[in-house]
């Protein structure tokens, strides 16, 4: 009797203990065997929707979790060692960075408590501030007209951020010069100058008047208002950054092989890369030397079936095609009318027989990708090509973001229709996707999600939550929900056609600038990446 | 750049960066804040967009930053590939300016200051410090190659 009152008193005690080491509340879906905490501030408040980052000291790769209601955030199991622990974008609170974490299991970490910088609802314009602000945040804080904030984000929002305006300050002369060499140059290197330009009326003088207005020499730096914290499912995310190995490549787009690697494409310099994202180790590839005068880089990357690596060159008006066994490139010249340097309109897709489609010069054209040569063509009625080009999974159907207008091109190659409708003013569709029942998504430079129904034969669009938020792409997973990443606000973009719910997840940089994403749907719930045009990788593991 | 001349500059961004970043809560470089605040806002550089925002990817000071300067400011027109704005390899085994003013470190900075035709004039957004390095790159290791752009300190898995 004595020893089972024993026993029955042990059992207790390792149960209370077992619970007692529990968290205090768990949420389903929570990850488990990773280092956790709290977050809280000075004052004591539990804050949620804090981003708490932990850097590997071995190979700098950054995983984020987000702090919940309960100021309560726990990471997945990583590898032991030691890391660096520290608040990514703590805005309203000073830097957090405590170095030398020893990270072993689940083991929990001491609570990190935050202090405000201000007692304030608005940010002073501190450097450190003014580095963390999205560009949503810059314009929400800038003085100005709708009318005039319209004119930057029609006309600035694609090639880079917003902060790489605003931190800059010029005379009006000055601003004229920059906008005129931004707006006249040709794609993104701006090496061929188009003397007409893409204004309509004074357009181009009205939005230098602006600039000057707010980022002239004796301008008076604003207050920062800020986007809100990331609340209830917009924490149940983890975010893996990886590092890559060189700088100001403007790396563009991503994509994954069969054997778990991604491959991103850089289109300002003559490497591509491979990653390793058990390791973080990439292992980068030289492509072939272009012709003399003319910039090298990669626009568009695509791995097929066969693991076989296909690329676009932008500038240099080619193809290539790597066999990563052998480490051959087989580089095939492009047909093209536009001169060496100026965008050819290199985002292309590939189709289940392995022909490449693209939309150029009023034809939707299937061409053989060894040659070069044109299989196929449907004839374009209303626009001259479209900025993106997608397959079907079936391969039944062509679809783009119509340029230079705002616009969608769907081919049914079953029927030879083709559908060229428009969309609302400066929408700007551009890359997108087939989702599972055909129809075709794209992510607009005006901020809306545009879905052409290819059962209605109509175009739907979502408008997105964030203000002056911009999106390049659009791409769909085996759910049918929609991924894109949103340039300016920080956020990447969750979308449910069937609930029409926007789930924005917050980065921990403010950028977001994604050209184009690639799905891992083998996983439960997907995995979604992208790589940022600032130069790094991104993993994004939604928990739910 | 050489095997070890990699590994030394790996070795030295990585110090800063550590150095920066450990030290932000040790106040490194600091900014008083505006308003009613507590106490001045330290600088974490392990946000990589602070980084971005002070040209300090690369390097926190020298030639290094000066590249990324130069990437920013002056390679979008003096580039290899752009005819219409003048090269700036070899400028200051030149001479001379196109103004005809001696090629040297003060002229260069005046250049950049105060603009000409179809360029800004950088006075308001480039401090001396900025010019330093910028000034530095152009003279000791000019101009940029996008066939080997700068390697990223922080990546650490070579």
């Amino acid at each position: 009797m004595a020893t089972c009152i024993r026993d029955a008193t042990r059992l207790i005690a390792i149960l209370g203990f077992v619970l007692a080491a529990l968290p205090a509340h768990s949420d389903p879906g929570r990850l488990t065997g990773g280092p956790q905490g709290v977050v809280k501030s000075a004052k004591g408040e539990l804050l949620e929707g804090i981003m708490v980052q932990l850097i590997a000291r071995k190979n700098a790769v950054r995983t984020t979790v987000y702090s919940n209601a309960d100021g309560r955030y726990e990471f997945p199991a990583l590898d032991a060692g030691a890391y660096t622990l520290r608040i990514a974008r703590p805005r309203e609170f000073h830097p957090f960075v405590k170095g030398g974490v020893d990270i072993k299991g689940a083991a929990p970490l001491a609570d990190i408590v935050l202090e405000y910088i201000t007692d304030q609802d608005t940010l002073p314009p501190l450097p450190e501030i003014m580095a963390q602000m999205t560009g949503s945040e810059w314009l929400m804080s800038l003085s100005g007209t709708g009318a005039e904030k319209k004119l930057l984000t029609n006309n600035c929002n694609w090639c880079h951020s917003y902060q790489q305006i605003f931190r800059n300050r010029y005379d009006e002369e000055g601003w004229g010069k920059i906008v005129y060499r931004m707006t006249h140059g040709a794609g993104s290197p701006l090496i061929n100058i188009n003397e007409r330009g893409r204004w309509g009326g004074d357009e181009e003088a009205h939005l230098v008047k602006w600039l000057a207005s707010v980022r002239g020499p004796d301008t008076k730096d604003p207050q920062f208002v800020m986007l809100p914290r990331p609340q209830g499912r917009q924490t149940r995310v983890v975010i893996t950054e990886y590092e890559l190995p060189r700088l100001e490549t403007a790396t563009h787009d991503v994509t994954g092989d069969s054997k778990g690697n991604l491959w991103y494409s850089t289109h300002r310099s003559s490497y591509i890369g491979r990653l390793d994202p058990a390791t973080g180790v990439v292992k980068e590839f030289h492509v072939p030397p272009v012709a003399e005068g003319v910039l090298p880089g990669t626009h568009w990357i695509y791995a097929d079936k066969n693991d076989i690596i296909w690329g676009s060159e932008n500038w240099a008006h080619s193809i290539w095609r790597l066999d990563p066994k052998t480490e051959e490139f087989i580089r095939i010249p492009w047909k093209v009318r536009e001169p060496p340097n100026t965008p050819m309109g290199g985002n292309y897709a590939i189709d289940p027989d392995g022909f490449i489609w693209k939309a150029r010069e009023r034809k939707v054209s299937k061409v053989a990708a060894l040659t070069g040569e044109p299989v196929t063509s449907y004839v374009l009625k209303k626009f001259a090509g479209t900025y993106g080009s997608a397959m079907s999974r079936d391969g039944r159907y062509f679809g783009g973001g119509a340029w230079p207008r705002d616009g969608v091109v769907v081919v049914d190659t079953q029927t030879a229709e083709v559908f060229e409708p428009d969309t609302s003013p400066r929408s700007g569709p551009a890359r997108g996707e087939f989702d599972l029942h055909n129809n075709y998504w794209a992510g607009g430079r005006g901020g809306q999600l545009v879905k052409f129904d290819t059962k209605e034969k109509r175009i739907h669009e979502y408008p997105l939550p964030t203000p002056y938020a911009s999106m390049y792409s659009a791409q769909t997973d085996k759910n049918g929900e929609v991924w894109a990443g949103e340039m300016h606000s920080g956020r990447y973009l969750r979308f449910d056609p069937k609930t029409v719910r926007f789930t924005e997840y917050v980065l921990p940089e403010p950028y977001g600038i994604d050209r184009e994403t690639w799905i891992d749907n083998s996983t439960d719930p997907v995995t979604v990446w992208y790589v940022d045009h600032e130069g790094w990788l991104v993993r994004i593991q939604p928990m739910d | 750049m050489s095997f070890n001349a990699t590994r030394r500059f790996r070795a030295g961004a990585l110090m800063m960066i550590a150095a920066l970043g450990l030290a932000s809560s040790a106040i490194a470089q600091q900014t008083p804040p505006q308003g009613p605040a507590s106490k001045p806002v330290a600088k974490d550089y392990y946000q990589r967009a602070l980084a971005t925002y002070e040209f300090r990817k690369a390097a926190p000071s020298g030639p290094e930053r000066g590249r990324e300067i130069f990437y920013y400011k002056c390679w979008f027109c003096h580039n290899e590939f752009t005819k219409n704005a003048p090269q700036l390899t070899g400028l200051y085994q030149r001479g001379t300016l196109l103004s005809g003013l001696p090629v040297n470190d003060d002229n260069v900075k005046n250049r950049i200051r105060s603009g000409g035709a179809g360029m800004a004039a950088y006075k308001y957004t480039l401090s001396e410090a900025d010019l330093d390095d910028l000034v530095s790159f152009v003279r000791e290791k000019c101009c940029w190659n996008s066939d080997a752009p700068p390697l990223n300190p922080r990546y650490m898995a070579r």
